[in-house]
């Protein structure tokens, strides 16, 4: 069970961070 | 990424290209991070757990990957002036560097989803895996300074240099320093013994030391010959009780070339142990009730449970559930009658290819083989479940749809890559 929590929580991180990352590159546009 | 847009910003672009940047900024925080998850380090894995936090690895390591891979061609899309940058007319070096850290990414992501495709041994795939992160991390932080956008300034360069070169010496660290502390602890191999399941038992003595402090269900990394310098390091569940730090026994099955090489191995050869790791553990003086269910080799952790629960005169009601293929797979067998024996432990053995006349349960180990062999769940039975992952993902439903709560389900899985 703990590996596949492990696995979500990986990818829940990974979106998290896409959303960040496309978010700052919205705001440095202007 | 933060780092480089809190200094003096610059001209913005279009949405693509700063796009392109800021995912090649997040790659290379990313994969650097990876390097301090990955590493074995105490501070960091806490009580997550050392598979637990490989899985996490795996699937960010992806993440970054494709994080790689799409900071050129965001950036080419929006503008073409960046194609310069993979032209080597432009520049070879640089076109040949980019290229290469293209490559080396790529090539870490492959050989560690396929790797038994490859036939790449695993000690080698450990070497190649550290030597390519460090690759993809040091080019990808010299390309993020080169580049000279958001890193224009000083102390953006001296940040962003900062977050990437620490967890670069922490790699350093766990294949550099802790090889030399670990060899002001060694160990000698003292008994080399054939067990039934075809496992080789392996017993280790510390030297000049008191020995490794451990709580039972935890593993540690395995180095046999003269040197700790070496690519030969594996993880092994401890078996025998915590109650004896000077005396470690390992049970070694040979399902890779190191864990058959274990069986030929002589009394007395040099031994380096790196740990102990791992949160699956059972504080056998918590009095609560346990469920162990066990598949092959995943005995060994449960084994050192049991051995702790007798060493400690534990009275608490246990039940053993063991899966194996064949009968004489089964390992421990003698050990386990003993500790049955002992202890208020029910032990049920189930084969998948029973012999003639088993009395024996069979097949897998099902919802409908649980509800029969175990007790109805209560708020103080904890369940300790390590084997196959094909056994894992039948048990582990299996136990949640009895009602088992999260908080009470332990796993341990091996195999992780």
């Amino acid at each position: 069970m703990q590996h596949l929590y492990a696995r979500r929580a990986g990818i829940i991180v990974s979106l998290l961070l896409l959303g960040a990352a496309l978010g700052v590159a919205r705001l440095m546009v202007g | 990424m933060l780092i480089a847009v809190s200094g003096d910003r610059p001209a913005p672009r279009n949405l693509f290209v700063e796009s392109g940047a800021m995912l090649g900024l997040l790659g290379l925080g990313v994969l650097a991070m990876q390097l301090v998850i990955s590493g074995r380090h105490r501070w960091f894995a806490g009580r997550l757990g050392q598979d637990n936090l490989l899985q996490f690895h795996r699937q960010v390591g992806i993440f970054g990957w494709l994080l790689v891979l799409s900071h050129p061609l965001c950036m080419i899309i929006g503008s073409p002036v960046y194609l310069a940058f993979l032209d080597p007319r432009a520049g070879w070096i640089r076109a040949f560097t980019l290229y290469l850290l293209l490559l080396a990414a790529t090539t870490l992501i492959v050989t560690t989803l396929w790797r038994r495709r490859f036939h790449l041994q695993y000690e080698w795939w450990r070497a190649v895996h550290a030597v390519l992160a460090l690759v993809v991390v040091a080019g990808g932080l010299g390309h993020a300074l080169m580049a000279d956008h958001y890193t224009a300034g000083w102390v953006t360069k001296a940040l962003l240099g900062g977050v990437v070169v620490v967890p670069l010496l922490l790699l350093l660290e766990t294949r550099l320093f802790r090889p030399w502390r670990l060899g002001r602890r060694p160990w000698r191999v003292q008994l080399v013994e054939q067990r039934s399941g075809g496992v080789t038992r392996l017993e280790l003595r510390p030297e000049g030391h008191p020995g490794m402090q451990f709580n039972p269900g935890q593993f540690a990394w395995l180095t046999l010959g003269p040197s700790p310098y070496t690519l030969q390091q594996h993880p092994f569940s401890i078996a025998s009780a915590a109650t004896e730090p000077e005396r470690i026994e390992l049970a070694i099955k040979p399902l890779g070339d190191f864990s058959a090489s274990v069986a030929d191995v002589a009394c007395g050869t040099h031994a380096w142990l790196e740990g102990p790791y791992g949160t699956f553990s059972f504080d056998v003086t918590s009095g609560r009730r346990a469920v162990f269910v066990a598949g092959g080799t995943g005995i060994t952790p449960m084994i050192s449970m049991l051995r702790t629960c007798r060493a400690k005169g534990c009275p608490q009601p246990l039940w053993l559930v063991d899966a194996n293929n064949e009968q004489g797979d089964i390992i421990f067998r003698n050990e386990i009658e003993s500790l049955a024996q002992t202890l208020a432990l029910r032990v049920v053995h189930v084969l998948l290819e029973p012999p003639p006349g088993w009395q024996g349960e069979t097949g897998f180990v099902d919802e409908a083989l649980l509800d029969r062999v175990l007790p109805p769940d209560a708020a103080d039975i904890d369940y300790f479940v390590c084997g196959p992952p094909p056994m894992m993902n039948l048990v582990e439903p299996a136990l949640r749809a009895r009602g088992v709560t999260a908080d009470r389900l332990h796993s341990e899985r091996f195999e992780l890559v």
